[in-house]
């Protein structure tokens, strides 16, 4: 599963029970480091930035106030936000097939979703209208090695350089290749090329390193390497590599500090080693009614991830359940503000809103929610409730009917909610 | 997976006396099939169908049950079999509590014999096993690890096992209990126990993971989890045992222990161990002679991608497979990672050889459990074998590309440390959830069969039909008592300038256990001289082959004495 996916957990406030569940990534999405083979190369690569100045389109020009549906499709897709890009780039090519900045754009999204088929198929669709596309080729280089096909991967990314041999992206991508590949003078060659051109450019030093300690040459490695952590310091390929080669020279004070030093740079990006004991203690602590208690574990995490969604959800999921309902409209909104598309965080903006009166507002925001996410039940159950209190009982029938649809074609879906909705308390 | 289509491969001709093994791959046969493998399940017998007890809930323990033991349980001197069984969790609706299954092998075909044994082990959710003499009377006994503890079943010695478990002491604590491998590691002569543990999962908790949609309801990823420790049991040489994982010096670190196998690694005399962990670094641990054990993993190498992150490793296998005389490692990992190959570069320090052998990119969409080096082929150099099955029962709502049922994937060594994918025909071209996996001779014609276990479906046997691309030999081992199996000992096959090395142990793969007969692929070379170092301080011997293409019994105290490297 994709780790440019994003996961979270998902937990959910029940009106009727109180009890709030844990939900989290599937078993293969975690929210961890990109794969091995991106972290050899230029993060960039793939990117639509790295695309353009790869010498593909250029998403520049966007009219921040509206633009078109490729304009902000493409935009979405450079913020990361790539479920909110799709549809808008797939109405983009709807309206313009041959559009290739949209394709483009589209074809990273799906690559960076575990749709390598449909990435591929974008991106060859594209060559098909611009043979030399230097963000085509990239693109579907890229997607080629990402599926262990590292040898058509090469082929491309050369074809990428007879077209612009001083494109240092493909030529960092070509070192790359070449790693994986077991050919590690190459890779080395290709390397300096790219710092040849851009001394700064930690990501071919780390190419560099590995090439050439996969090589046997340890003390070209240890130079390369050591360049890398002095422009990065937590860089984690380069201080694993390091505390190898440094052992193997015999440097055994190096070889422990850039252990110590790996373990703390690992650390940052697994934040979620970190939180996962605060996280399981707060639905917990939210499930057995200890409100204050889940609060405190949330807001732990936030501290420790302020880039968090859901702990900002949780945290304003206790606090409505401790009737704090403007700091939990708070929370709630950083929670939006970082992933605007949360179905639940919408859903729980809604029950907020309908808790304090704010029905219309409450309809709105669970209508988003659903708007979302089509298929998810729970809003229709909360909607049930509002209509309930506002004398609607045929919508509220209807919104149950639509619940008990879509729950009895997911068993075992999160939430088993005890009896029909309650009318919401003024 | 861009591999080539090939078909063909003519046998190879026998070749003079004292010519060495042919380089792998030969000349001119670049890219064919170089065996072929023929599913000979419903002839042979085995009929196992693992149950995982799912009900939609997608608990976690059903994705990944099970694994498999072949031992000689009657002592007949044919490999019998050991089907692992789950069963049922809540909200499972299948009927009648699932069993396991054994299998009396009566010559290449086999009759359950399950309830005869009182091995049905009914009512535990059972993942791997492990299978050897842990009570020095001369019969194999047989552990099963599973969800929220273990069961040993003592052999009775007359076909019929008792479970044992409260009076051995190895239940298991109610942990996750994985993989697992019987060693020596206090070098006392007895087998004690190690069992890798996996995460602390409870049912009761029913967490929900994936887009909250109908049907995207996925299994949890276990970084949702914390750790379990893994726990070493001490054999009292009794076939009872104590928790000894303290004063092994294990007790400080915990992984999410998936993987196991013993090995020495650093050819000091003693087994090591390594663990391959699922989400954590995986461990490499060191004996220290005494019992008491060093986790040195990422000192030597072996800890983690080539990249510095821990991977997903689930099955793991530890042979020599470019013969410079040294264990080599080799862990499955998830789909986007790719199986790891670690190169043992000697002063306990090893290289990651994952893209240099070819064995890396091939992985990427492929879900790695069970898997062993082996040489099926018989031209003396070791391929690998990975078979492959996802966690995730409806990854395809997720991914256009990765697939819940997957091919398992057979490499050769084409050249010296070099791997290519073989081709994708017979059984290579079907698509599987494959768990345990272990290479098995059971119709005992001389070259390595295959046997697969998969999740909530059948398990496969593949005969290896060949063509043979040179000699062999199969090796048992007798060793002095309580070790009979002379688990632990390491077997140096020369055959022209080639030296093959084995060592003989019980766990491995994915919480299973291989045909313990040690397979020896000779190539070209007619005649084979053995060493074989004998566990703990039984020194070492030489014995030469009467011939090849053969079974060869080797006891302890029957050889010549040899001077060889390490401990005596």
């Amino acid at each position: 599963m994709s780790r440019h996916r994003r996961c979270a957990f998902l937990p959910v406030a029940v009106l009727a029970t109180g009890l709030l569940l844990l939900a989290g990534c599937p078993a293969g999405n975690p929210s961890g480091p990109a794969p091995a083979g991106r972290t050899r190369g230029a993060e960039v690569a793939g990117s639509t930035e790295g695309a353009a100045e790869a010498g593909g389109p250029s998403p520049g020009g966007l009219d921040a106030a509206g633009g078109s549906p490729v304009e902000n499709g493409v935009r979405l897709t450079r913020e990361g936000d790539l479920e909110a890009a799709e549809p808008l780039l797939l109405e983009a090519v709807r309206r313009n097939p041959n559009d290739t900045r949209a394709l483009d754009a589209l074809g990273y999204v799906y690559g960076h979703t575990d749709r390598w088929r449909k990435a591929e198929e974008t991106y060859r669709r594209i060559l098909g209208l611009s043979p030399a596309s230097p963000g085509a080729l990239y693109g579907l280089a890229t997607t080629l090695a990402d599926v262990g096909r590292v040898d058509e991967a090469l082929v491309v990314t050369e074809e990428m350089l007879a077209h612009d041999p001083a494109n240092r992206n493909a030529r960092l991508y070509e070192a790359t290749l070449y790693g994986r590949l077991g050919r590690n003078a190459e890779a080395a060659t290709s390397a300096r090329a790219v710092i040849a051109a851009d001394a700064g450019n930690v990501e071919a030093f780390y190419v560099l390193g590995s090439a050439l300690q996969d090589g046997g040459d340890f003390a070209g490695a240890v130079s390369a390497l050591e360049t890398v952590v002095a422009k990065e310091p937590l860089h984690v390929g380069a201080l694993s590599r390091l505390a190898a080669l440094y052992t193997r020279l015999g440097r055994a004070q190096d070889a422990a500090r850039a252990r110590e030093a790996h373990d703390t740079a690992l650390a940052r990006q697994r934040v979620e080693e970190r939180v996962r004991g605060h996280r399981v203690k707060g639905v917990a602590a939210f499930n057995r009614g200890d409100y204050p208690a889940a609060l405190s574990e949330f807001e732990i995490i936030s501290r420790e991830d302020p880039k968090d969604p859901q702990a900002y959800l949780m945290t304003g999921s206790s606090l409505i359940a401790l009737s704090r309902f403007d700091e939990a409209g708070r929370a709630l909104d950083r929670s939006l503000a970082l992933q605007p598309r949360n179905e639940r965080t919408l859903l729980e903006l809604g029950r907020l809103l309908a808790l304090q009166d704010r029905l219309d507002e409450a309809v709105r925001a669970i209508g988003r929610s659903i708007e979302v996410n089509p298929e998810f039940a729970e809003p229709h159950y909360f909607l049930a409730g509002i209509l309930t209190a506002r004398g609607d009982p045929d919508g509220a029938r209807r919104e149950m009917q639509r619940f008990e649809e879509l729950k009895a074609r997911s068993p075992g879906a999160a939430l088993e909610l005890a009896g029909p909705p309650q009318a919401v308390p003024r | 997976m861009g591999c080539g289509r090939h078909e063909g491969g003519a046998p190879a001709a026998g070749a003079p006396a004292g010519v060495a093994p042919a380089e792998p791959g030969g000349a001119g046969d670049a890219g064919l099939a170089f065996v072929s493998l023929k599913d000979v399940t419903s002839e042979s017998g085995l009929a196992f169908r693992h149950v995982n007890g799912a009900s939609g809930r997608k608990y976690m323990p059903e994705t990944l049950g099970s694994g498999v033991c072949v031992f000689d349980y009657d002592g007949d001197g044919r490999q019998d079999v050991f089907f692992v069984q789950s069963g049922s969790l809540p909200g499972w609706s299948g009927g009648a509590p699932p069993r396991a299954a054994l299998f009396r092998n009566l010559g290449g075909r086999f009759e359950e014999v399950t309830g005869k044994a009182g091995l049905a082990d009914e009512g535990h959710y059972g993942m791997g096993c492990v299978a050897g003499d842990v009570d020095g009377d001369g019969d194999r006994d047989l552990y099963v690890t599973g969800y929220g503890g273990n069961r040993l079943f003592r052999n009775n010695g007359d076909g019929t096992f008792t479970d044992d478990t409260l009076r051995a002491g190895v239940g298991g604590k109610g942990l996750w209990g994985s993989s697992a491998t019987l060693f020596d590691a206090d070098g006392d002569g007895d087998l004690d126990l190690y069992v890798a543990n996996y995460v602390a999962y409870d049912l009761r908790n029913d967490l929900y993971c994936g887009e909250n949609r109908p049907g995207y309801r996925t299994v949890c990823h276990p970084k949702n989890f914390d750790s379990q420790p893994d726990i070493l049991y001490r054999n009292r040489g009794d076939g009872t045992f104590e928790d000894g994982t303290a004063r092994a010096r294990l007790d400080d670190r915990t992984g999410k222990g998936l993987g196991v196998v013993a090995g020495d690694y650093d050819d000091d005399g003693d087994d090591d161990l390594y663990v391959a962990n699922d989400d954590t670094p995986n461990f490499l641990l060191r004996n220290r002679g005494d019992g008491t054990f060093d986790e040195v993993g990422e000192t030597a190498g072996v800890a983690l991608s080539e990249d510095g992150v821990p991977q997903a490793g689930m099955g793991t296998d530890m042979a020599d497979y470019d013969g410079d005389g040294r264990l080599d490692i080799f862990v499955t990992n998830l789909a986007e990672e790719m199986n790891e190959l670690y190169h043992n570069d000697g002063n306990g320090l090893f290289s990651n050889a994952t893209y240099a052998s070819g064995l890396g990119p091939a992985s990427l969409l492929t879900l790695g459990f069970g898997t062993f080096f082996f040489d099926p082929d018989q031209d003396g150099w070791l391929d690998v074998f990975v078979g492959n099955g996802h966690i995730i029962d409806n990854i395809g709502l997720y991914s256009d590309t990765v697939t819940f049922e997957e091919p398992a994937l057979l490499f050769r060594q084409s050249t010296p440390g070099r791997f290519t994918l073989a081709p994708a025909v017979g059984p290579l071209a079907g698509r599987y959830v494959i768990r345990g996996a272990v290479p098995f001779d059971f119709d005992d014609d001389g070259d390595e069969d295959l046997l697969v276990t998969q999740n909530d479906r059948p398990a496969l046997l593949w005969r290896n039909d060949g063509p043979a691309r040179g000699h062999w030999l199969t090796i048992t081992l007798q060793g002095k008592p309580p070790n009979r199996d002379a688990i632990g000992a390491r077997v140096i096959v020369t055959a022209g300038d080639r030296r093959l090395l084995r060592y003989a142990r019980t766990g491995s793969s994915y919480a299973s256990q291989a045909d313990r007969r040690l397979h020896f692929g000779l190539g070209g070379a007619t005649t084979a001289h053995i060493t074989v170092r004998w566990p703990g301080r039984g020194g070492s011997e030489e014995f030469e082959a009467s011939g090849v293409d053969r079974f060869l019994v080797l006891s302890q105290g029957g050889g010549r004495p040899a001077r060889t490297g390490g401990r005596p």
